[in-house]
């Protein structure tokens, strides 16, 4: 039965119309792109150092944040998974707020926490146009992203399941381990992806803080900034190539940044 | 021996209001209440998974009231049979024995002693997934008994299962408990059930024990109205008694009854529908109540009917008939019977 719902001939004309809309909107930049890059400036993009450098800075700093997120993330996901409603919903509208600012504006945000009247003030030098003032900025608006994700994982685990580990002999610390962590890693997994993809595209917080070494997206917009577009598209289309790439084998692996059920 | 005192736990807007209850030694005890009577609440706090805000419970000796569920050894097999879904069945049993530390072949020999008590070694590397509900609560069964547990709490564990599943793990609980001598308290709505497994049975209400003991005990003498419906006596009637030669006799509503036991006064006598002998000539019997009545409601209960009969100003008893008597004698609605019932039959409380 599930099937015959994913027959193309069960969609009403003016959705099928407008779904046909929203994805000329949506591919077509894409498209657009790739098809005004000629092969010649394709490769002189993939053998100029420069872009080569911005993209492995944003590929590094993109994966440390990630891995930052899970360390940080994970722990605090679960417990605001077994905290109480109005404890979860404050600390959740807390972490939204990164997600929803505007970029620049988280920026400004993590400035001020390692500002002249923060006691964070010695760690400043450590971030300023340095990779790690760029994971900082990418972890602040990346890591609520998988916070939410691992969240809603855990949710999904009942509570009975850890109750009859503890009832096993387990603590609260193996019932965790051995039962929830394994039973949510798909939401933590998606969620450390969607973290992975929003550090690697992120300019606005990280422009405030660490213009360089350039990202990709700083390289992308100093580029455009310099050369116009012609200069920045093939750098763009390297990133949408690598994109792509990653996309595959995440896919591969069954790990699903973009959401929704597995096909059977 | 589980030793319950005073034990007050509050979930929400529910009370269990100071429960005291034992459980001794190798005995099987079946806990009966209705829905929201607290026992699956019992349950959990006796497995440490509610803080009580008062009482002691106590577990050979050690009171457990403060102790982390996993430190009371005590195995619970929850109303759904609640696998890890991640893992086999080998997994699910091996699980409790890992937390304790075990490795290697002596995990591996526990196991497959687990697997095999309850009969299930042929499920071991099977996921969750791809078991019955049956098979899945022996998994749930099994995995409970591999830690050895002084203690076993089944929470309905025939429930939501077919028939035929039912009466095997039935079965299944009987034999383990004659095989292992444990100490259990099972959890469940079906007298029937109750009846074939419990050594001792306690009834539950509303946050509160209304009776515990030995089942024969209850059954022959149920404290309360309540409890005596719960056990299943369909004949539960306001009397005022009298001794009478050696005897008592019960007056329900100018109706004459006789019992071996009784007491002087206001008293509520109860029988159970099945000790009603009912045919269509007056009987040749042993029994001292023979009463004429005529039918006033055929009702199908199972494999048998249940008749109402009117026996005379108002009083109505339930008797049971099987298919085939009700044919052979030509019942129906209308139908003049008799009655016929020894007097140690009726309970008086």
């Amino acid at each position: 039965m599930r099937a015959d719902a994913r027959r193309p001939g069960m969609v009403p004309l003016p959705v099928a119309a407008a779904s046909a809309l929203g994805l000329l909107a949506l591919a077509g930049p894409v498209f657009s792109i790739l098809l005004s890059c000629s092969p010649h400036d394709l490769v002189r993009a993939f053998l100029d150092r420069e872009v080569l450098s911005a993209i492995g800075m944003s590929f590094l700093t993109a994966t440390a944040t990630g891995l930052i997120s899970l360390v940080l993330g994970v722990p605090l996901a679960y417990a605001l998974s077994r905290s109480d409603g109005k404890l979860r919903s404050a600390v959740e509208s807390v972490l939204a707020i990164p997600v929803l600012l505007p970029h620049t504006a988280a920026g400004i945000a993590v400035l001020s926490f390692f500002g002249p009247k923060s006691p964070f003030r010695p760690v400043m030098p450590f971030l300023l146009d340095k990779p790690l003032g760029i994971i900082v900025a990418q972890t602040f608006v990346s890591a609520p992203l998988l916070v939410f994700s691992a969240r809603a994982a855990f949710d999904e685990v009942p509570v009975e399941l850890e109750l009859v580990a503890r009832s096993l002999g387990a603590s609260k610390t193996k019932a965790f381990l051995w039962v929830s962590l394994p039973l949510a890693k798909e939401g933590i997994l998606a969620g450390f992806l969607m973290a992975w993809a929003r550090a690697l595209s992120e300019f606005g917080a990280v422009v405030v803080i660490a213009y360089h070494p350039e990202t990709a997206p700083v390289l992308v917009y100093r580029r455009f900034l310099t050369s116009g577009l012609r200069g920045s598209q093939p750098v763009v289309v390297v990133l949408i190539l690598l994109t792509a790439c990653i996309l595959a084998v995440a896919s591969a692996f069954g790990m699903r940044p973009y959401g929704g059920a597995r096909r059977a | 021996m589980l030793k319950v005192r005073g034990l007050r736990v509050k979930v929400g807007s529910f009370e269990l209001k100071g429960v005291d209850l034992e459980v001794r030694d190798g005995r099987y005890m079946v806990l009966m209440g209705p829905n929201g009577a607290g026992k699956t609440t019992l349950l959990n706090a006796i497995a440490g998974l509610i803080r009580p805000i008062e009482g002691r419970v106590f577990l050979n000796g050690r009171d457990i009231t403060r102790l982390p569920p996993e430190e009371r050894r005590i195995g619970y097999v929850f109303q759904e049979p609640m696998l890890f879904p991640h893992m086999t069945v080998y997994g699910n049993v091996a699980f409790g024995l890992r937390a304790r530390g075990l490795r290697g072949r002596e995990l591996e020999e526990k196991v497959k002693w687990a697997l095999e008590l309850v009969g299930i070694e042929h499920l071991a590397p099977r996921r969750p997934g791809q078991l019955s509900g049956g098979e899945a609560k022996e998994v749930a069964l099994a995995r409970a008994l591999a830690i050895g547990p002084e203690l076993l709490l089944l929470d309905e564990p025939l429930a939501h299962v077919d028939e035929a599943s039912r009466a095997r793990l039935a079965e299944k609980l009987k034999d383990l408990h004659d095989q292992l001598g444990l100490t259990a308290i099972h959890v469940t709505h079906n007298r029937l059930e109750a009846l074939k497994l419990a050594d001792d049975l306690a009834i539950m209400d509303s946050g509160r024990l209304v009776q515990a003991g030995d089942a024969r005990e209850m059954l022959r003498k149920p404290a309360s109205e309540f409890v005596a419906k719960f056990l299943g006596f369909k004949n539960i009637l306001r009397c005022r008694c009298r001794r009478l030669n050696g005897l008592y006799e019960l007056e329900v509503d100018g109706l004459k009854i006789l019992s071996v036991e009784g007491r002087e006064g206001d008293a509520i006598m109860c029988l159970r529908a099945e000790d009603i002998l009912v045919s269509v000539q007056r009987p040749v019997t042993s029994a001292r109540n023979v009463l004429e009545g005529r039918v006033v409601s055929i009702e199908p209960r199972g494999h048998v009917f249940e008749l109402r009969v009117e026996v005379g100003s108002g009083v109505e008893l339930v008797s049971v008939i099987t298919p085939v008597s009700k044919e052979e004698f030509g019942i129906r609605i209308g139908s003049k019977v008799y009655l016929a019932f020894k007097a140690s039959s009726v309970k008086v409380i």
